[in-house]
């Protein structure tokens, strides 16, 4: 039968378990977002980094006497501090208008009147936002390594650095989770996205000049750390190993991030609510 | 058929504005008007329904289920339309209704054959595929509705479903909410101040003012058992007889053509009139019973609280 046909029925069919609604959520985000070609260009970019270094993994072994740099740990976690730097990027597009742009639209009315719990919508958008940031640390990071496996003739690299995949996946997600929620938070606080990516920007900004100021004042590299792209960079070190220019910070860094995070999801649980109550 | 909506003592309070207080009602199946003026506590009431907001004190079962304790699985039963203007951005309006019935837990492929439905049901035609920012106010509302339906809800929550519509748009919409409730079985709660809409599209009535419940029940039982309205005309000064029509406990107000409009108090009958007239002095040279309008009984219970 034409749809036209059809008018309005009952519906029949069945519908999916609650717990997997946030996918939706998801994979509507991400779709909306792929769909765009600036936001493709974007992402292109972003695996310039990788590409490089997978010329330089295939010149290592191609001419080994005139090797650049050595393949190692230390080689993989420069990497993801080279792609930490998209993050601030990928925090103002598409980041910004995550949560902004539905509190602009009135929308949070809309997908709290579904049966989803505020948590659904938060994680359905931090999967998305999220999706990106794995994808541009996790995917390039295993596709070196197994570029790497590929072109070793022999299992040393295997056995010395057989956890190079851990520490990936490890420091991605950290890292995604992290900034995940700081973006989403930072989203949540008005309904102008422009407003957003600004606040976003300077505040990044803000915050590692300060602590770059404050270093040079008191001569403590510690503070660093109040830098959240910064302590990004540090967490590098805690899953890949070494110490910074700064010094070991590491403990510093990861409980920065944790206070961030938990800060991030309280504003997040008091700003996505279906109606506003002003009392 | 037991009520769709039942409404236990529900007070709402918003620090200290008291937007529902100790507010108890039953909603029937079929259409149900959601009467009151602004800031009655409507919206607040629909909110309460949906699990947006938590009362203060008092329970609500929305189709036999508790709000409190099972939210999602009201919400998944119900549809909503609010009453602010929404939409999920950088979408159509198919996307947005496929997007709403996914978010239902409908699969895909239905998802998408529903919301053409709803959206043709609505009467959105081909404009179903353009971006929802740039639709008129009135499309706007029928997107609203789409959504809210797309899932084939057993009871839709409609919050002024007529704002912001011309007049065409807001007899095509009053038309849908009739068909949903009369041929779709869709039960309805259709929230509004416009008592007309209230009127053309629902059986029965639950009236709010100042948070509280004033009336509720059946148009057609309201209407004939809240007030004995009467036009009356006397020869010569009204003023000796509405004076004795106010000391018999009746209340009036003037109309045109020298009629007065006499409502008496429930229990008495028009002999009052005439007991008013002979105490005055006054001859009664028009006298008709009228019809009350949902408006009067309206008037006459916001006017009570």
């Amino acid at each position: 039968m034409p749809i036209y046909d059809q008018s309005y029925r009952p519906y029949r069919g069945s519908f999916s378990s609650h717990a997997t609604r946030w996918l939706t959520i998801a994979r509507t985000g991400l779709i909306q977002f792929l769909k765009r070609r600036p936001f493709l260009v974007f992402i292109t970019l972003t695996f310039i980094p990788p590409i490089v270094c997978g010329f330089i993994i295939y010149f290592a072994h191609r001419f080994p006497e005139q090797t650049l740099t050595k393949i190692d740990a230390e080689f993989f976690r420069r990497l993801m501090e080279i792609q930490t730097v998209w993050f601030l990027l990928l925090g103002i597009y598409p980041g910004a208008g995550l949560i902004s742009n539905d509190l602009r639209w009135n929308a949070i009315q809309l997908y709290l009147s579904k049966p989803l719990t505020k948590l659904d919508y938060v994680l359905g958008k931090f999967a998305t936002l999220a999706t990106f940031l794995v994808g541009i640390t996790l995917l390039p990071g295993l596709v070196l390594f197994i570029l790497e496996l590929s072109f070793s003739s022999d299992s040393k690299f295997l056995v010395a650095y057989w956890w190079i995949p851990l520490a990936l996946a490890g420091y991605a997600a950290s890292a995604a989770t992290a900034w995940g929620l700081i973006v989403l938070a930072i989203s949540s606080l008005s309904k102008n996205s422009r407003y957003v990516g600004v606040l976003l920007f300077t505040l990044s900004l803000f915050t590692s000049g300060f602590a770059q100021f404050m270093r040079g004042v008191f001569g403590r590299d510690g503070v660093i750390v109040i830098s959240g792209l910064d302590s990004l960079k540090i967490l590098t070190y805690v899953f890949f190993g070494g110490v910074s220019e700064y010094g070991d910070h590491r403990v510093g860094a990861v409980v920065m991030l944790a206070l961030m995070s938990v800060a991030s999801a309280l504003i997040l649980r008091s700003r996505v609510r279906a109606v506003e109550v002003v009392t | 058929m037991p009520n769709v909506v039942e409404v236990e003592a529900v007070t709402m309070r918003y620090g200290r504005m008291t937007a529902l207080d100790a507010a108890t009602a039953a909603f029937p199946d079929g259409a149900v008007g959601l009467l009151g003026p602004n800031g009655a506590g409507k919206t607040s009431l629909l909110k309460v329904l949906l699990g947006f907001l938590v009362p203060t004190t008092g329970s609500a079962r929305v189709l036999g289920m508790n709000v409190l304790e099972q939210p999602l699985d009201v919400r998944q039963a119900i549809g909503y339309m609010p009453e602010v203007d929404c939409h999920i951005p950088g979408l159509n309006a198919v996307e947005l209704c496929s997007y709403a019935g996914e978010l239902c837990g409908m699969p895909r492929v239905e998802a998408i054959q529903r919301a053409h439905e709803a959206l043709y049901y609505a009467n959105l035609g081909e404009a179903r595929y353009r971006p929802v920012e740039t639709y008129s106010t009135g499309m706007k509302q029928r997107v609203k509705l789409a959504q809210a339906l797309v899932h084939g809800p057993r009871l839709v929550f409609l919050d002024e479903p007529t704002n912001g519509l011309d007049p065409k748009g807001r007899i095509e919409m009053l038309q849908l909410i009739r068909d949903l409730s009369r041929k779709k079985g869709v039960n309805v709660i259709l929230s509004s101040h416009l008592l007309k809409d209230v009127e053309e599209t629902c059986s029965s009535v639950v009236m709010l003012a100042k948070g509280k419940v004033v009336r509720q029940g059946t148009i057609a039982d309201l209407k004939k058992a809240a007030l004995d309205l009467y036009e009356v005309r006397v020869k010569g000064d009204p003023d000796p007889f509405t004076k004795s029509v106010t000391a018999c406990g009746a209340s009036w107000k003037p109309m045109n053509d020298g009629l007065l409009e006499v409502s008496l108090a429930n229990g008495t009958g028009s002999e009052i009139l005439f007991k008013a007239a002979a105490e005055s002095g006054a001859q009664i040279r028009h006298l008709t019973r009228r019809a009350p309008t949902l408006e009067d009984v309206f008037a006459r219970a916001v006017g009570a609280e």
